[in-house]
C-alpha cells in the first residue's frame, strides 16, 4: 500500500501545483532519491502519467492538467506474482523478454537490482506458486518458521511447521528444503503442494545436518532412498549440534547415526576431536580401514 | 543368513553404463571375450544417438529398456533375462516384486554371475551387483566410479531418482555367424538413424536427434549440464562405431564398405570427440557453461551430413551383399 499512498500524494501535490521534485518526495516519506525516481516512473510509465520534469518551478507538473490518477490496486499476492514474474522474464534475453521483466518489476514495486540478483530459472508458474515462493523467501530471509498446509506425496494434507532454507528448481518443479518439526527431520517440499502458508513468529530452528551444497538447481539428487544407520561409539559425549548428521537414539556414548554417504560421514569422523569407534555395520569399518591404509601408504611415501 | 562375494568384478569402464556393465560381467564370468568396438557395434548401441529436445542427460537411456537389452544381447549370442518395473507411487506389490529380484539376484550370484542393475549407487548409470550380505541387508556394487561405492541397502533395491527396479542377469552364450552379427547390427543402426518418432515427442533419434540438438543450441531451454554428459557419452559411441565399422569392413566377406565410408565414420568420431573436448563433463555437481553455441551447431550440421552419407553408404553395402 505504500507506494499507492505516496502516489496519491505526489499526484495531489502537482495538482495544487507544488511542483513536487525527488527531494521533496524521499523527504516527505523517508525513502531514497531512488525509490522516489522510480515512483515517479511507475506514474510516467505503468500508470500513462503525463509527467513531466519542469526546470522553470524545479519540480514535476503534468502537461495534460485533465489526467486523473487510474482507480486500480495491486494487491500484495498480485504484487507477489509480478515479482516472480519479473524475474522469470530478466532469463530471456530477448529485448521484449526483458522489457516486460522491467514492467512487471515497476508494477510490482521491486528494485531491478534486487531482482537480478535473484537466481531462478524461467518455467511455467502458477499465481498461487508465486505467493507461495515470496512466503518462502520472506521467512528464509526473515530468519522465521513457516506454518503451512501441505499434501505428501501419499496424497495425505498434514499441517506443517518448517523451517525453510532455501529453494531450489528440479526440473520443471519448485521446491524447498528445510527441517519439519512435525516429522523432526529435514524434508524437501514441493511448492505446488503446499496450500495456504504464513510466516511464524518465531526463530527459525538450525538443523546441524542440513547441507545448502546438497540442494542445486537441477543438480539435486533427492535421498528418496532409505539411509544407512551406524552405532558409533565416542570417547567422550557429544553435543549433538555438533553432530553432522541425524542422530536416532543414543546411550552413553554410543550414537546411532544415520547417513547417505560414508564418504562424508567419515569425512566429519575425521574432523572430530574424540577418538571413536565404529561398532557397525561391518562394511563401513572396512571402509574406514581402507581409507585408513590408504592415507598411510601416502605417507610411506606411495604417490596420491 | 548367508553371503558371498565375488572377488575381481571389474568397474563399468564404459561411458554407455550399460554395455559398460555387460562388459564386466562378460570379463568376469568368461563367457564372451569381446572388444570395446565389437561390443557396442554388433549389438547395435554404438548406432543409438538420441537427445532429447533440451539436451539434457536424459537422452542416452532413454528407449525401452527390456526388449532393446535383450535384443542387443541377443544379435551376439548371449541369452539374459530381465526384470523391469517402474516404482509408480502408491504401488501395492512393489516390497514383492523387490523380494522376488533379491532371490534372482542372490541366485545369480551363487552361481558366480554377477548382476546388472539400474542405479546401484547415487550415480544414475547401469552398475553391476558382485556380491550380498544377509546379516548387514546390503548388496555390494560396482558402478562407473574407480572406487567401489557404498553397498546397496536390500532395502533400497529399485529405489532411486529415477525408481526402475531393472535387473538383468547374462544367463549363457552361443556362438552366433559372424555375418549374421555384422548384418543384424547394420540394419538395426539404418533403422535407428532413419527412426521418425522415439518414446515421446521431446526425444529424437539418429538423424532427427542432430537437428534437435542442433535446435536447442539456439534455444533458451538448451541445457548444459546434458549436453556436455551427451557429448561425452556418444563421443565414445561414435569412437567405437568407427572402429566397428572399420574392423567390419576388413572381417566382413559379404558385406563391402567403401573406403569413404570408414574414413567419414573417422571423421564423425574426430568430430564429437573434438566437441567433448571443447564441453567437458565435469562430473554429476558441476556445469560448464557451454560457449560458442553457433559454432557448435555448423559444426554438427556438417558432422550429421557425413553421417548420411555413411548411412546411405551402408545401406547400399547390405543391399549388394544380398
Amino acid at each position: 500500500m505504500g507506494n499507492f499512498h505516496r502516489i496519491q500524494w505526489i499526484d495531489g501535490a502537482i495538482k495544487e501545483k507544488r511542483y513536487p521534485c525527488i527531494k521533496t518526495i524521499s523527504e516527505q516519506f523517508e525513502i531514497s532519491d531512488r525509490q522516489a525516481y522510480r515512483d515517479i516512473e511507475y506514474m510516467k510509465y505503468s500508470l500513462g502519467a503525463p509527467i513531466e520534469y519542469s526546470a522553470k518551478e524545479k519540480g514535476y507538473l503534468y502537461t495534460d492538467s485533465t489526467f486523473t490518477l487510474p482507480s486500480f490496486f495491486i494487491s500484495e499476492e498480485e504484487k507477489a506474482a509480478l515479482k516472480f514474474l519479473s524475474v522469470q522474464y530478466s532469463k530471456i534475453k530477448e529485448e521484449s523478454s526483458q522489457n516486460l521483466a522491467r514492467l512487471f518489476s515497476r508494477l510490482s514495486g521491486q528494485d531491478d537490482e534486487i531482482i537480478s540478483q535473484i537466481s531462478i530459472p524461467f518455467y511455467q508458474f502458477s499465481v498461487g506458486n508465486a505467493k507461495n515462493f515470496s512466503t518462502v523467501q520472506s521467512a528464509i530471509s526473515q530468519d522465521k518458521k513457516l506454518d503451512m498446509s501441505y499434501v505428501n506425496y501419499q496424497g495425505i494434507f498434514q499441517q506443517r511447521t518448517v523451517s525453510p532454507y532455501k529453494i531450489f528448481k528440479n526440473g520443471d518443479r519448485y521446491y524447498f528444503v528445510g527441517y519439519c518439526h512435525l516429522k523432526q527431520d529435514l524434508r524437501v517440499f514441493r511448492l505446488d503442494r503446499a496450500g495456504s502458508m504464513a510466516v511464524r513468529e518465531e526463530k527459525r530452528y538450525k538443523c546441524p545436518y542440513y547441507d545448502p551444497e546438497k540442494y542445486v538447481d537441477d543438480m539435486t539428487y533427492f535421498e528418496y532412498i532409505r539411509p544407512y544407520k551406524c552405532t558409533i561409539e565416542f570417547c567422550e559425549e557429544m553435543d549433538e549440534q555438533n553432530i553432522k548428521f541425524k542422530v536416532t537414539s543414543r546411550n552413553g556414548k554410543r550414537y546411532v547415526i544415520e547417513f547417505f554417504s560414508s564418504h562424508d560421514l567419515l569425512g566429519w569422523l575425521f574432523t572430530v576431536s574424540s577418538k571413536f569407534k565404529i561398532i557397525e555395520p561391518v562394511w563401513l569399518k572396512e571402509k574406514l580401514k581402507q581409507k585408513i591404509k590408504k592415507i598411510y601408504s601416502m605417507n610411506e611415501g606411495e604417490p596420491l | 543368513m548367508s553371503s558371498k562375494v565375488l572377488e575381481g568384478v571389474k568397474r563399468v569402464g564404459l561411458w554407455n553404463s550399460f554395455m559398460g556393465s555387460v562388459k564386466a560381467v562378460l570379463e568376469y564370468t568368461n563367457m564372451k571375450n569381446i572388444e570395446d568396438c565389437m561390443l557396442m557395434g554388433s549389438t547395435g548401441m554404438a548406432f543409438r544417438f538420441v537427445m532429447k529436445n533440451n539436451c539434457d542427460a536424459s537422452g542416452p537411456t532413454v528407449y525401452d529398456w527390456a526388449s532393446e537389452h535383450f535384443t542387443m544381447l541377443d544379435r551376439i549370442g548371449i541369452f539374459s533375462e530381465i526384470t523391469l518395473l517402474f516404482r509408480e507411487q502408491g504401488m501395492n506389490t512393489f516390497k514383492l516384486a523387490q523380494v522376488s529380484a533379491m532371490e534372482k539376484i542372490k541366485k545369480a550370484i551363487d552361481n558366480d554371475i554377477p548382476v546388472i542393475i539400474w542405479a546401484p549407487s547415487s550415480v544414475m548409470e547401469f552398475g553391476i551387483i558382485s556380491g550380498y550380505d544377509d546379516e548387514q541387508r546390503v548388496f555390494f556394487v560396482r558402478d562407473v566410479g574407480e572406487d567401489e561405492p557404498d553397498p546397496l541397502l536390500y532395502d533400497n533395491l529399485g529405489i532411486s531418482m529415477i525408481p526402475y527396479l531393472y535387473v538383468h542377469v547374462l544367463e549363457s552364450c552361443i556362438d552366433v555367424a559372424q555375418e549374421k552379427m555384422f548384418r543384424s547390427s547394420l540394419v538395426y543402426g539404418i533403422k535407428e538413424w532413419n527412426k521418425k518418432f522415439h518414446v515421446s515427442s521431446s526425444y529424437t533419434c539418429g538423424n532427427a536427434a542432430y537437428q534437435s540438438t542442433i535446435d536447442a543450441l539456439s534455444s533458451e531451454r538448451f541445457n548444459d549440464f546434458g549436453f556436455c554428459y551427451c557429448m561425452a557419452v556418444y563421443a565414445q559411441s561414435k569412437e567405437l562405431l568407427a572402429e566397428y565399422i572399420k574392423e567390419l569392413s576388413i572381417r566382413s566377406k559379404e558385406i563391402k564398405i567403401p573406403s569413404k565410408t570408414v574414413e567419414y565414420c573417422m571423421d564423425i568420431s574426430d568430430g564429437f570427440r573434438e566437441i567433448s573436448m571443447r564441453t567437458p563433463f565435469l562430473g554429476p555437481k558441476k556445469v560448464h557453461k557451454v560457449d560458442c553455441k553457433k559454432e557448435l551447431a555448423l559444426y554438427l550440421k556438417q558432422l550429421r551430413e557425413k553421417e548420411e552419407y555413411v548411412m546411405k553408404s551402408l545401406e547400399k553395402a547390405i543391399g549388394s551383399a544380398n
